[in-house]
């Protein structure tokens, strides 16, 4: 076993984070985690540094599950990595525009108990892209930060529908 | 301050001013000037001393110490230990110390004085010297401890002891010790678990520690004896801060878990372990992304480990309560154990089944009060904790109160077994069973005695069915008592006919056997089966719904989609995929979109080397980049989709930043343009201004 190191040594920011050795570390874990992601290329799922010289920014992209309202749509999300992940959450937010329960409409803002108070250090990337992935087909109506979203999807999936292909935009360059 | 008003100072203090002699007390007041260097005194000296009253001198003489103390030695004292060297200040301590009490001792007056006055003098010393001289006194003693040269270190002791500095001078040289100790245990047994440290740690102990420190000090055997407990509780310490790691590393690790049986003396030790093990496997193991498997075997090491350090199983009994509530809540346990149990091959728990076959005997007598030798259970036992020595096996049994759990999925296990034996050979089944009885009660095991007995009993009655008629070639069966075997789950699907006459027929024949009695068929069971293909011939062992899905192949080249098969063998799609993707694995059929065919010929085919004859030098430089990068297509396709239409530069250099050791990025910006450019004529990608993933 490594040595654990505890979670609130590890409160620095992130310019910091990278140039000390729990930065070293970050991006040695996120580097492992991006090989881990290209070897096995879920299906759906993808994402990917947004540049060379900071590993701590990604894009993504999710595609719609089968049989649910998003099928076959593809939407572009972010991932911001804290410098002391991974135990801390990063922050993820859809960029594309989302009409979903969960998901703020304006912001993007994701509400996922896993990126929140349950987080733990054994999620990665690729957990955390099919966790949202599987949120698009199982939404969480009990919390929603979009509540007309979550009243439609029990009350009226046409108008649901209608709702999501409306806010759709397809991903361009 | 010149003598007169000094002088003057001490007549208003002293009330006893009047009765004094003044030519006595001059002469003995000129004798104590502490501005002059301290000589012996005169004769005439000391009987002008004898005249006075000792007490009031005394304490005039106190009161002058003090206050010239505060103004000359105090500051001199401050400016010697900025030179950084202890020796320098422990002659300036001596020198102070003998400058204030050398020339009152000599008067002879009386001792209670002598050692008021040295006391006095020892505690303005100890107040004069800085914070930062305790320090540099401990490193003095750690040189000297470690580099074995203890010469200045002893004169250093022996004169900050003179002067009365004890308390200070040993609390340094306690700390120094400790140091010393817990710096060497520290570097030369960390993380090295394979060899004891306990007797390498005594011996170095006993030849470097003590030797240097009986140089310098005299030890007594208390001390001594301290040293060693210092030891030792600093080997604990180190053990108990790796003791996950240690465990983990069972049986490799076995020494180090004999030096922690060694040095846990005191019940705070104990308790640290116990703390410290559960913190630890709490972060590192009882988390949902450790595999069941892995928290068994942990389980099992834990418990070979607090074993060896305690045999008696106090401190196992705590440590290993949250692993088993935590095993109790996973779903697999109980089938990962048993499979253990049962020497699964794939299992790596299996060498338990070993520990199985030997008897354990279930004593737990409680206390035997009538025992000479018997002991209280220590006080941190817990209070359901009971003595009972379980080995593996009886520890992974416990892990759930009752053994219900256990004989359920071993039934499980058997059914599945004795439905997949041919021949009806048992044998290997029934040494197994055999072997758990030592475990559980004969009533437990009754249902699983009737499964074999069921399945011996089959072979009787299938041999008499197969003596009476010849037709029904390779056809056999398992006749089961439903009410002792777990009910069979099947999905429901069709036979192919021939198969179906079979079973009617040996339905018909096993009436007749034994009237009154008639057969439920299950479609469970193996076949064997050889598929002749144009290139090759293969043979299976397959269950009966992969053997009716093959056949329907059997008389078509065509291929089918899963929902003409599903249709024809009866069964919903989930069941036919469940059986077609056994047969996409073993290379049998091959999927295309969502139609099934036959694989008649195997791949290497002749189309291949056509190619290879027609374009050889293309060929290669195309294989070579596929060799060379063909590795980061993944990565090039998750950028592309990710980031958008990118140039090639850009590509070139993210993939420079992310070359690693496993997966080198070693091609040129060229090698990169024909590769990407070979995977645009592919249509993988497609290029204006910049490379994109063709949608």
């Amino acid at each position: 076993m490594e040595t654990v190191r505890s979670p609130s040594k590890l409160s620095n920011s992130h310019l910091e984070a990278q140039k000390g050795p729990e930065g070293h570390m970050v991006t040695k874990r996120l580097q492992s985690e991006l090989m881990q992601l290209m070897m096995s290329s879920p299906p759906g799922i993808s994402a990917f540094p947004t540049s060379d010289s900071n590993i701590l920014e990604w894009n993504g992209t999710i595609t719609g599950p089968e049989d649910t309202h998003y099928e076959n749509l593809t939407f572009r999300i972010s991932l911001s990595f804290p410098g002391n992940y991974p135990y801390a959450a990063p922050t993820i937010k859809f960029v594309s525009p989302m009409w979903h329960p969960n998901v703020d409409l304006a912001s993007g803002q994701i509400c996922l108990d896993i990126l929140k108070e349950k987080w733990s250090a054994v999620y990665n990337v690729q957990t955390i892209l099919l966790s949202l992935q599987s949120l698009l087909g199982e939404p969480n109506n009990k919390s929603p930060l979009n509540p007309y979203a979550a009243n439609l999807w029990d009350t009226n999936p046409k108008t649901y529908k209608q709702k999501v292909m409306e806010h759709y935009q397809e991903i361009t360059d | 301050m010149n003598k007169q008003t000094r002088l003057k100072q001490v007549f208003k203090a002293n009330k006893h001013l009047n009765l004094i002699d003044s030519k006595a007390w001059n002469i003995v007041w000129d004798y104590l000037n502490l501005d002059q260097y301290p000589l012996p005194p005169s004769k005439e000296i000391k009987i002008a001393f004898a005249s006075l009253d000792p007490s009031s001198v005394f304490s005039a003489y106190s009161s002058a110490v003090h206050s010239h103390f505060l103004k000359n030695a105090s500051p001199l004292l401050t400016h010697q230990s900025c030179d950084n060297d202890v020796c320098n200040l422990a002659n300036t301590v001596n020198v102070v110390k003998v400058h204030y009490v050398q020339r009152w001792i000599a008067l002879n007056g009386p001792p209670a004085h002598n050692q008021k006055l040295l006391d006095a003098c020892s505690a303005l010393i100890e107040v004069s010297l800085p914070s930062e001289i305790e320090q540099m006194t401990t490193d003095l003693y750690i040189h000297a401890i470690e580099a074995r040269n203890p010469e200045r270190a002893r004169t250093v002791y022996s004169v900050f002891r003179e002067c009365g500095l004890h308390t200070f001078s040993d609390s340094c040289l306690t700390s120094a010790v400790k140091h010393t100790v817990t710096s060497h245990v520290t570097n030369s047994y960390r993380k090295t678990w394979d060899s004891s440290a306990y007797d390498d740690l005594m011996y170095w102990i006993f030849n470097v520690v003590v030797s240097s420190l009986s140089y310098i000090t005299d030890l007594k055997e208390s001390e001594l004896n301290a040293v060693n407990d210092l030891a030792c509780d600093a080997l604990a310490a180190l053990r108990i801060e790796e003791i996950y790691d240690i465990v983990c590393k069972m049986p490799q690790s076995e020494p180090a878990l004999n030096d922690l049986s060694a040095t846990l003396r005191t019940p705070k030790l104990r308790l640290d372990l116990v703390n410290t093990f559960l913190s630890q496997s709490s972060i590192s193991l009882l988390r949902a992304g450790i595999p069941t498997l892995e928290i068994i075997c942990r389980y099992i090491a834990t418990m070979e480990a607090f074993r060896r350090i305690e045999p008696r199983g106090v401190l196992l009994d705590r440590v290993a309560r949250p692993i088993r509530n935590y095993l109790r809540e996973r779903s697999d346990t109980v089938s990962l154990i048993v499979a253990g149990m049962l020497n699964r091959e794939d299992s790596p728990i299996s060498y338990i089944s070993e520990s199985i076959k030997k008897k354990q005997a279930y004593r737990d007598t409680g206390d035997d009060y009538n025992d000479p030798a018997w002991v209280p259970d220590p006080v941190d036992a817990a209070p359901d904790f009971s003595s009972s020595q379980m080995d593996i096996v009886g520890s992974l049994l416990n892990i759930f109160e009752s053994n219900d759990v256990f004989i359920r999925e071993i039934s499980n296990c058997l059914a599945s077994d004795l439905l997949k034996v041919r021949e009806y050979d048992v044998n290997t089944l029934e040494s197994q069973l055999k072997a758990l009885r030592n475990r559980f009660s004969e009533a437990a095991m009754q249902s699983c005695n009737i499964m074999i007995w069921d399945v011996q009993e089959s072979a009787a009655t299938d041999a008499h069915i197969h003596q009476s008629s010849d037709d029904l070639s390779v056809f056999h069966s398992h006749i089961i008592s439903r009410y002792f075997w777990p009910s069979l789950k099947e999905e429901p699907y069709r036979l192919p006919q021939f198969i179906e006459a079979l079973q009617e027929q040996y339905g018909v024949r096993y009436s007749e056997y034994k009237p009154l009695r008639k057969l439920k068929w299950y479609g469970v069971g193996s076949v064997a089966i050889s598929l002749e293909l144009q290139d090759r011939t293969c043979a299976f062992n397959v269950t009966p719904l992969q053997a009716s899905f093959i056949l329907l192949f059997e008389d078509t080249a065509e291929g089918m989609t899963l929902d003409t098969i599903s249709q024809k063998l009866g069964c919903t799609k989930r069941v036919a995929e469940g059986a077609a993707s056994f047969w996409v694995k073993e290379g049998i059929l091959t999927q295309n979109g969502t139609i099934y065919t036959v694989v008649e010929t195997t791949q290497d085919d002749s189309d291949a080397v056509m190619e290879e004859d027609v374009e050889v030098e293309p060929k290669d430089e195309a294989q070579e980049l596929r060799d060379s990068l063909g590795a980061f297509k993944p990565f090039i396709s998750a950028m592309l989709t990710n980031l958008g239409r990118l140039p090639a530069d850009r590509i070139h250099a993210f993939l420079s930043s992310l070359s690693s050791d496993e997966n080198p990025y070693r091609s040129s910006k060229q090698e990169l343009i024909k590769y990407l450019d070979m995977l645009v004529e592919e249509d993988f990608l497609e290029f204006d201004k910049g490379y994109k993933v063709r949608k």
